[in-house]
């Protein structure tokens, strides 16, 4: 058996791995189909103000993190709405977010070494607590979208044939965008706020070179975000390289092995 | 047209006024369309003609007046204009129609939908790889797949080239014929509307019903 399952920290970063990497690019396809990929950095850039508050507040910061998310996100969609382009919004909403948290910063006495774990992913420090939390997260997350796949697929391709099905756009935009704030809460823990976009998009954007359907696409990205994380975990665990970068730079080789792929055939 | 018309209107719009922030596009319509009608919707830029479409189909809220919709009478909607996101959209037409409907297994009704507007060759290939007038007519089928009883087509040819156009306009025809199904068909094209239409509406913040489509050549020949 591998040296590396010896040690709980790395289970559980496993277990932890393997649900956001099957998590995370299902609600990463939806953000690149929709042209809205940067609402995944916004909402990370946002959580780190809710992991501060976490923190000053004595509750767990992931906790406190999904919270503060889910409102910015519901936020954000209610300025949206307002006819304000969605990559302005996603503007205002990523400098708050880290104005609020270097603001905070000033008042913390004492946590800053876990604090900035959490700007680039801190697998070692993940604990059961947080396991429970992402594990629950996932679940519900992709219960729902599987639930409501067709109607997601529907407002993702046309707004204007999904209302005149009848379906409440407003109501589901909202629902994807609060889902949205819960997977990049409980990801960004894995590979950190400054990377948590990328292990949403990057395996998106490699399955898509390959040219396939929206459930064929979205099952080669859980693939590739699969192969990323576990990958990475080794990598990071037997060379003592930083996960969530290791996880990323091999999602992005991937992405340029599919891309040459494509562009050579 | 084999289609037989009813009296009982399925669509009603009475002092139906809708208006922007800089003023009413559509002015106290009053409208009725009856099951089994072919209506040409014309008029100029901007008269309302979309407007008027999206108020029928509940995209925009209804402001002043009062607007009746069979309830039994499912509504197919073709877009003027997919959003952009539709032309490079990762999903095979088939996926297109299987997701516009509810869960469960409608293998039959998609076979079909793509059987009558000719596009079951283009069953398994992505939307993105498709041309202007093959898209159109997935479109179509996409709507027939919902088994509307209205079928609301809004300027369906546009950016097709003339061939197409003229295999389009027959596949309406044969559908409207051998369905009776409402079509409510807004179009630039005034030629189209007179040949194809069984009566024609000019939107031009009101709107005036002529029954006899060739009519509105004489009348609205600038159009």
């Amino acid at each position: 058996m591998f040296e590396i399952f010896q040690f709980e920290f790395m289970i559980r970063a496993f277990i932890i791995g393997i649900f956001l990497s099957v998590l995370a690019p299902v609600l990463g396809l939806f953000l690149v189909v929709r042209r809205y990929p940067g609402l995944a950095d916004t909402l990370a850039h946002v959580s780190l103000a809710g992991v501060v508050l976490g923190f000053l507040l004595k509750i767990p910061p992931l906790l406190a993190s999904i919270g503060t998310t889910f409102l910015a996100a519901i936020g954000m969609e209610a300025v949206r709405r307002k006819k304000i382009f969605g990559e302005s919004v996603q503007v205002l909403f990523l400098s708050g977010g880290l104005a609020i948290a270097t603001v905070l910063l000033r008042f913390d006495q004492g946590n800053r070494q876990e604090i900035f774990s959490f700007f680039f992913g801190s697998i070692a420090t993940v604990s059961w607590q947080d396991v429970w939390i992402t594990l629950i997260t996932a679940v519900f997350a992709l219960t729902i979208i599987s639930l409501f796949y067709r109607t997601f697929f529907l407002v993702a391709l046309d707004e204007d044939l999904a209302q005149a099905q009848g379906v409440r756009i407003h109501f589901w935009n909202f629902l994807f965008v609060a889902l949205a704030a819960l997977t990049v809460s409980v990801v960004m823990r894995v590979v950190g706020i400054l990377l948590v976009g990328s292990l949403m998009i990057i395996p998106v954007l490699a399955a898509l070179q390959f040219g396939y359907g929206f459930f064929r696409t979205m099952m080669i990205a859980i693939g590739i975000s699969l192969f990323s994380v576990i990958a990475g975990l080794f990598f990071s665990y037997y060379i003592d390289l930083a996960t969530g970068g290791a996880i990323v730079l091999i999602a992005l080789s991937c992405f340029f092995g599919s891309f040459l792929y494509k562009h050579s055939s | 047209m084999s289609a037989k018309i009813r009296n009982k209107p399925c669509i009603n719009f009475e002092n139906v006024s809708f208006g922007y922030r800089d003023g009413d596009v559509l002015q106290n319509v009053n409208l009725s369309l009856f099951p089994g009608e072919y209506v040409g919707i014309v008029g100029p830029n901007g008269g309302g003609k979309t407007t008027l479409l999206k108020l029928l189909l509940g995209i925009l809220p209804l402001q002043k007046g009062s607007m009746f919709v069979d309830p039994a009478m499912r509504i197919g909607y073709v877009p003027q204009r997919l959003s952009q996101s539709v032309f490079d959209f990762p999903a095979t037409v088939e996926e297109v129609l299987v997701n516009s409907l509810p869960r469960g297994d409608h293998r039959k009704a998609v076979d079909c939908a793509l059987q009558i507007t000719d596009t079951m060759k283009y069953k398994k290939r992505l939307i993105s790889q498709l041309s202007g007038g093959e898209r159109q007519r997935v479109f179509i089928a996409r709507a027939l797949v919902l088994s509307p009883r209205i079928l609301v087509l809004d300027e369906p040819a546009t950016g097709v080239d003339t061939p197409s156009q003229d295999v389009f306009y027959r596949m309406i025809d044969r559908l409207h014929a051998l369905s009776g199904m409402t079509i409510l068909f807004v179009s630039h094209d005034l030629e189209i509307v007179a040949r194809e239409t069984t009566r024609c509406l000019y939107v031009n913040r009101t709107v005036t019903s002529y029954s006899c489509p060739a009519d509105i050549l004489q009348h609205h020949h600038h159009v």
